[in-house]
């Protein structure tokens, strides 16, 4: 664990630098958490505007470097002050502050939350359908079809994971009902590395397809991250809520890096070595509870 | 300053679910801004999972939700809500008063903020590797943080500059050890 504090320059030029990418960044709440124990805040703090001044319009157009070192100073006194200021930069549509936001996990975080929920909606897809050229009996009867699926489709999206909503059929962990079954815990875990083997049944041949397959791979995640587990112990379910947290963020790094211009072969590779560990991890878990 | 703001029309139809289209262009222009507001709330491990709820629900209630005016505004107010009612729900059992800083007598004012786990963790494990320095070390640490020159610290303690850069070296290579070990 790295304590920003120790990392601070002296150096004005290079505070910007150093501050900049937090600023535009996910981490700042922990240099904000650091400073807040070194200088509390206040009631009497300065308000942001106050602490811009007549600067406020080039902080967002060109960065911190219209700020002079007392001003970026007070910034780093006052906490508070410095998510407001990344409400500020952020809210605006600033070039500036979108290519600092691609140096960090921020542009592709959002990306690959954006991907997501589209391959989700695009997974959706085959139960829409063109009702034309049908007879009207047929046009009702399917009208009455094509509303239930988009409802369907609308509470899917909405609370895609709830208990009792039963999941639109895919493959691997997106299965129906393959949480669900009444089982030992050691046939819950080998029947979850059967479904990750699923991963394997297809080659995607563009990097669009292999994005798709991750999202529904990522989504997988989801459902056994928030899936009830009935027949796992608590202890064996927050071993696997937990390992699945760390392999929904390994796939949305080669999600985020399939967008950010990575090779189709790369992405690919990475990632079958990223279900292939998982399959491993639950089936010596499944032998280990035997 | 005048917000350029992307004008957001939503499509008459009986629908309310937003169109891929418009939704598309509320993402690209709020994407980075939401997850930088709900990360304030939420621990970088469900970050993903919390916007993306989110972003779920804007495609379904925005046309019943947004009527006119801001939309920045309105993205900003329930992505604040969202991650507030995330925090309530996630927050833990409290570290007993005088070992959480975001609870006990000296570091009640950071309630506010602080809101994960993770954050409130770091604090107190610096707040308590703080009490390690002596008063001196502490003044010190501020000063440098707050901008104050080397050579002008130097010379009010009556010490070289090289001496005061090296104990402030020694000062933060102490605390990075001591927050790294109370981390583990």
């Amino acid at each position: 664990m790295n304590l920003h504090l120790a990392e601070l320059p002296d150096d004005p030029n290079e505070l910007v630098r150093w501050l900049e990418p937090k600023i535009a960044g996910l981490d700042l709440p922990e240099l904000v958490a650091e400073l807040g124990v070194l200088f509390p805040p206040t009631s009497s703090a300065p308000k942001l505007s106050d602490l811009l001044g007549r600067h406020t319009s080039a902080v967002v157009s060109d960065g911190l470097t219209a700020l002079s070192e007392p001003q970026l100073r007070s910034l780093l006194e006052h906490p508070n002050r410095l998510f407001d200021l990344q409400q500020l930069v952020l809210g605006e549509d600033s070039p500036y502050w979108h290519a600092v936001g691609n140096q960090t996990q921020l542009g592709a975080r959002a990306s690959a939350g954006k991907s997501r929920i589209l391959a989700e909606v695009h997974a959706e897809k085959p139960l829409a359908f063109e009702p034309r050229q049908t007879s009207s009996f047929r046009w009702t009867l399917l009208s009455s079809l094509a509303t239930a699926a988009a409802v369907m489709i609308g509470v899917w999206i909405v609370k895609p994971f709830a208990g009792s909503q039963s999941p639109a059929e895919g493959w691997g962990w997106n299965q129906s009902g393959i949480l669900a079954q009444a089982m030992t815990p050691k046939e819950h875990l080998e029947r979850l590395a059967s479904g990750s083997d699923e991963w394997f049944n297809k080659k995607p041949a563009s990097p669009s397809e292999l994005g798709v397959r991750l999202a529904e791979m990522r989504r997988g995640c989801s459902q056994l991250i928030l899936g009830e587990h009935p027949s796992l112990s608590k202890d064996q379910r927050d071993w696997l809520v937990g390992k699945c947290k760390e392999w929904a963020a390994k796939l949305d790094q080669q999600l985020a890096a399939l967008e950010s211009g990575a090779s189709l072969e790369e992405v690919q590779k990475n990632s079958d070595e990223i279900v292939r560990k998982l399959a491993t991890a639950l089936r010596n878990k499944a032998k280990e509870i035997g | 300053m005048a917000a350029m703001e992307p004008s957001i029309t939503t499509p008459e139809s009986s629908s309310p679910v937003l169109s891929n289209e418009t939704w598309g262009e509320l993402y690209e222009r709020f994407g980075r801004y939401v997850l930088a507001i709900l990360r304030r709330y939420v621990s970088p491990v469900d970050l993903d999972d919390v916007a993306h709820d989110f972003w779920c629900h804007v495609r379904e209630k925005f046309t019943d939700s947004f009527k006119s005016g801001d939309v920045k505004a309105w993205i900003a107010t329930s992505a604040s809500r969202k991650g507030l009612d995330w925090a309530k729900r996630k927050r833990p059992e409290r570290l007993s008063e005088d070992r959480d800083v975001a609870r006990g007598p000296r570091g009640g004012v950071l309630e506010g903020l602080i809101h994960t786990e993770e954050e409130r963790r770091r604090a107190t494990a610096l707040s308590n590797c703080m009490e390690s320095l002596s008063a001196d070390e502490r003044s010190l640490l501020a000063e440098r943080i707050a901008g104050k020159k080397s050579a002008q610290i130097a010379a009010a303690r009556g010490v070289t500059p090289a001496s005061e850069a090296k104990e402030f070296f020694n000062v933060k290579s102490r605390l990075q050890d001591c927050v790294g070990r109370a981390m583990e």
